[in-house]
């Protein structure tokens, strides 16, 4: 559309004049429009509160909190883990997918479900486990270790779908023109996994900003663990570092958008029709089998064991009783469950109109749902802890503060999913359907909801997921009295009752596995040749 | 007899980008129109106003003598009651080839019979259970076209249904639709930047330049008589040789041909590469020498480079596959028939010029 820009200078003479009439030309996504815009509203509102509170608290105080020396020790830490884990989950990730996509490494399937396996395992746990093995093993390596075996898969995932997409023809043809298996790599696919790795990346950062239990557990000090302790004794501290928290998050952001811009891949055009071809791995095949065996141990394995070993080894007399257990299992599903209802069809609207509709209205809308990405779990709560008791105070403390708060954090992997499906589904199938004499609505729910099904039903599980894990925003905000899997664990996990914590745990563990399980063959599975329906 | 649809002065731009200026068409009941134009030209943009995806600037719009599209009205898509045919065929991807041809009716008894007598009518009664990604291309538009057809549309409208197709099937996905087409007797709007396809398939062609209806006629019509040298170029191979005329004679350097034009005496005129007949050696008419043969099968085009001065450089013949001509070798050309005539502007011979309006983005 570069050509509309020096039109008007050669605007025909012969123009007519447009006819007086009212033209509802975006009239029939009217609905569409407003829904998503509201969406988009109620999802700056973190941001607005924090800005509210921290006009609250005043500017010279924010200055006091931010020039401390603590805050440059904290801003160290967090760049130098930021550094270190992004490079090494771009690596593993990257790596990975690749082996086990594009080589004929034996066990495929097997391989995808236990390398993103991982996902399931909250950070927390994770660090709960290293460190009741090794509980010398604090500070920074102990850190990076334990979040590049926890938060790997969050690039392996998109790399591997990217790998899947690529049309092999693109590297038959680079290796036609006399290019070799490495530069093939490196000029041909690389290019076209980049923005899922660069993607992929921007999710670790965001989750290292916002992590917190692991970096309790391991004695790592962050801006997150700093914002919770001061959550208890000064607020407006923890607003202030809460304001320079989601700045840096929006830096990053802006990092991304940067660099991701050109990297788009074009989607038009015939998707790839043949599988990519897979490499024999000859004599590699052992170290390959070793170093994937290795990296699931690590990742899985210790996690996994040592849950184990402290549900079999406990004292019986340290085990919650197991109606406790049970009613924490039913609080917790039942919090995330609402979450994921609420971040999925807020995501529906949103990714619609982000995948199916052009101009500025819609990539506003898109982009304004971007920057809740950067508000992390704890900046959240503190929000709406903010927000409640300053405004509607029967809020405070309330179960549906903590759905919405799960619902804000978990959105953007709502819209992720809706969004993907909705590129399978073209805006010429709701006109197809319209001319064939129905309604908009009945056009939605009769082609454009079971075309995006895949997508919602992963975008529920994803927050389902992310909800059950979710400790940070929990601890926070979770009414007085309730006890849920992940507030228990932490209760005991902090008198060193690794036994007493082991089925809270356990429990996180087993209930988030199942939708990643199924998530994970979501991801593996080749939908047989969707129609792609390229307009002119 | 009335029209089955009927599009009056209808205008269209995308922000500053003008596609339709002022386009009107007339389709009659019960016949195949084509609309015709080079990519770019705006013919999707006219099949998705009258669809109602798109509202123009300005125009009328009428269905069997009803506006449903004009100032101050617009009738939504749904209730239009049009078949429409998107390009690639747009088939629901998560329904069967029976869920999507029963798409639009009401479910029940009548439901089934229907759509096996439609599934019947394009010949794929067979594949009733699969989903659209397990047919074949020409299958997928059989199946868009029954959908299209399932509430007996007055008019049904097709968007390059065969452009995604490979050569050998489009000529028998061709002949079915037309094919199933007549034999459900509706109107018919097909838009196609094929030439050959508008002048085989249809009974009225209409060609779109610069967002108008350059020229509307029968197949026979416009191919013998384009309206200028430019459309005559776009509707297949044209030579433009120069002309004398008089009364209704032109006289060429490749002999006398009849002319009904009322044009000065410099004149061009189109003579077809098959009006030409060729000879080998040097005999009364044109001499010249084989340029290129480019051999198609069932006929070959030969390029001959004239030995007298007659417009364009070369000029090309049409002769059959049988014959052969080698490069170089001398030969005489001449023409008869009758042939349109133009006046003569100096600068618009170049007979191989294409016809393209310009972009629309």
């Amino acid at each position: 559309m570069t050509a509309t820009r020096e039109a008007p200078a050669t605007a025909p003479t012969t123009a007519r004049r447009p006819l007086p009439v009212w033209r509802p030309r975006q009239g029939r996504s009217a609905a569409l429009y407003l829904v998503a815009i509201l969406v988009a509203a109620g999802l700056l509102l973190p941001e607005v509160f924090l800005l509210l509170q921290a006009q609250n608290v005043g500017w010279s105080e924010l200055r006091r909190v931010l020039l401390r020396p603590l805050s440059g020790e904290l801003l160290a830490n967090t760049v130098e883990l930021s550094v270190l884990v992004t490079f090494l989950t771009a690596v593993i990730g990257t790596c990975s997918a690749w082996c086990v996509e594009r080589t004929r490494l034996p066990g495929k399937r097997v391989w995808g479900v236990l390398l993103v396996l991982p996902v399931s395992i909250p950070d927390f746990v994770v660090g709960y486990a290293w460190h009741s093995i090794f509980p010398a093993f604090i500070g920074l390596p102990a850190a990076a270790v334990v979040m590049t075996l926890a938060l790997y898969p969050l690039v392996y995932l998109p790399v591997s779908a990217a790998l899947r997409r690529t049309d092999p023809a693109l590297e038959e043809t680079a290796h036609a023109l006399g290019l070799g298996p490495f530069a093939t790599f490196r000029r041909v696919v690389l290019p076209q996994i980049r923005p899922a790795v660069l993607g992929g990346s921007l999710v670790v950062i965001l989750a290292l900003l916002a992590e917190f239990g692991a970096f309790e557990i391991l004695n790592f000090r962050t801006f997150t663990t700093e914002i919770f302790t001061e959550l208890q004794v000064d607020t407006s501290s923890a607003a202030a570092m809460a304001l320079l928290l989601v700045a840096l998050g929006i830096v990053v952001l802006i990092c991304e958008g940067l660099s991701a811009g050109r990297g788009r891949i074009n989607r038009g055009g015939p998707q790839a029709s043949r599988p990519p071809t897979r490499r024999r791995l000859g004599p590699w095949l052992p170290p390959t089998m070793l170093a994937l065996g290795l990296l699931v141990a690590l990742a899985v394995g210790v996690p996994v064991g040592t849950l184990g070993y402290w549900l079999t080894h406990s004292q019986h007399t340290t085990l919650p009783a197991s109606t406790t257990l049970l009613s924490a299992t039913l609080a917790t599903a039942r919090y995330s469950a609402a979450a994921a209802v609420l971040a999925t069809v807020a995501a529906i609207p949103v990714a619609l109109l982000a995948a199916q509709r052009r101009g500025r209205i819609a990539q506003a809308v898109e982009r304004s749902t971007y920057l809740i990405q950067s508000v992390p779990g704890i900046v959240i709560a503190l929000s709406l802890v903010f927000f409640s008791v300053r405004y509607v105070f029967p809020l405070y403390q309330s179960s549906a503060l903590l759905v919405v708060a799960y619902a804000l954090l978990f959105f953007p992997l709502a819209l992720v999913c809706v969004r993907a499906s909705a590129m399978q589904s073209s805006p010429r199938l709701a006109e197809m359907g319209r001319s064939l004499g129905y309604r908009p609505l009945r056009v939605f729910w009769r082609v454009t909801l079971p075309i995006i099904a895949p997508g919602v039903g992963a975008a529920f599980c994803l927050v389902f997921l992310s909800a059950v894990t979710e400790l940070t925003a929990t601890l926070v905000l979770v009414p007085t009295g309730v006890h849920t899997l992940a507030t228990q664990f932490w209760a005991y996990q902090t008198n060193t009752a690794y036994g007493a914590a082991a089925p809270y745990a356990a429990v996180i563990v087993v209930v988030a596995a199942v939708p990643s399980m199924v998530l994970g063959m979501w991801f593996s599975r080749r939908r047989g040749g969707e129609l792609t329906v390229v307009g002119t | 007899m009335t029209d089955a649809l009927e599009i009056e002065g209808l205008a269209m731009a995308f922000g500053a980008t003008r596609v339709l200026t002022d386009v009107s068409l007339r389709v009659p009941d019960r016949s195949i129109t084509a609309v015709l134009g080079a990519s770019g030209s705006g013919k999707t943009t006219l099949l998705r106003i009258v669809a109602g995806f798109e509202r123009p600037r300005s125009g009328v719009v009428r269905l069997g003598g009803r506006v449903i599209e004009g100032p101050g009205v617009h009738v939504p898509p749904e209730r239009r009651g049009l078949g429409y045919v998107p390009q690639e065929g747009a088939l629901f991807p998560h329904l069967t080839v029976a869920a999507n041809v029963g798409f639009a009716l009401r479910r029940g008894a009548r439901q089934a019979s229907r759509v096996g007598e439609l599934l019947d009518l394009v010949g794929l009664a067979d594949l009733r259970r699969r989903y659209p990604h397990e047919l074949s291309g020409g299958q997928q538009q059989r199946v868009a076209l029954a959908r299209a057809l399932a509430l007996e549309p007055s008019v049904v409208l097709l968007d390059e249904p065969f452009s995604s197709l490979d050569a050998a099937l489009r000529a028998s996905v061709r002949a079915e639709i037309a094919r199933v087409l007549r034999a459900s007797a509706t109107a018919v709007v097909l838009v196609t930047h094929d030439q050959q396809e508008a002048l085989s398939l249809a009974d009225q062609v209409a060609v779109l330049r610069d967002g108008r209806v350059a020229q509307a006629g029968s197949p026979r019509e416009i191919y013998a008589n384009p309206v200028d040298p430019d459309l005559a170029a776009f509707l297949g191979e044209a030579n433009l040789v120069h002309a004398n005329v008089d009364g209704s004679v032109a006289s060429t350097v490749l002999g006398d041909l009849i002319t009904d034009s009322i044009t000065p005496q410099r004149a061009v005129v189109l003579i077809r590469p098959e009006q030409i007949s060729i000879s080998r050696g040097h005999r009364t008419g044109l001499t010249g020498r084989v340029v290129e043969q480019s051999y198609q099968g069932h006929e070959s085009l030969i390029t001959v480079a004239p030995d007298e001065p007659c417009g364009p450089p070369t000029l090309r013949v049409r002769i059959h596959g049988t014959d052969s001509y080698a490069t170089g070798t001398l030969v005489t050309l001449r023409a008869e028939g009758a042939a349109p005539a133009w006046a003569r502007a100096d600068s618009a011979v170049d007979a191989r010029q294409p016809v393209h309006s310009p972009p629309r983005s």
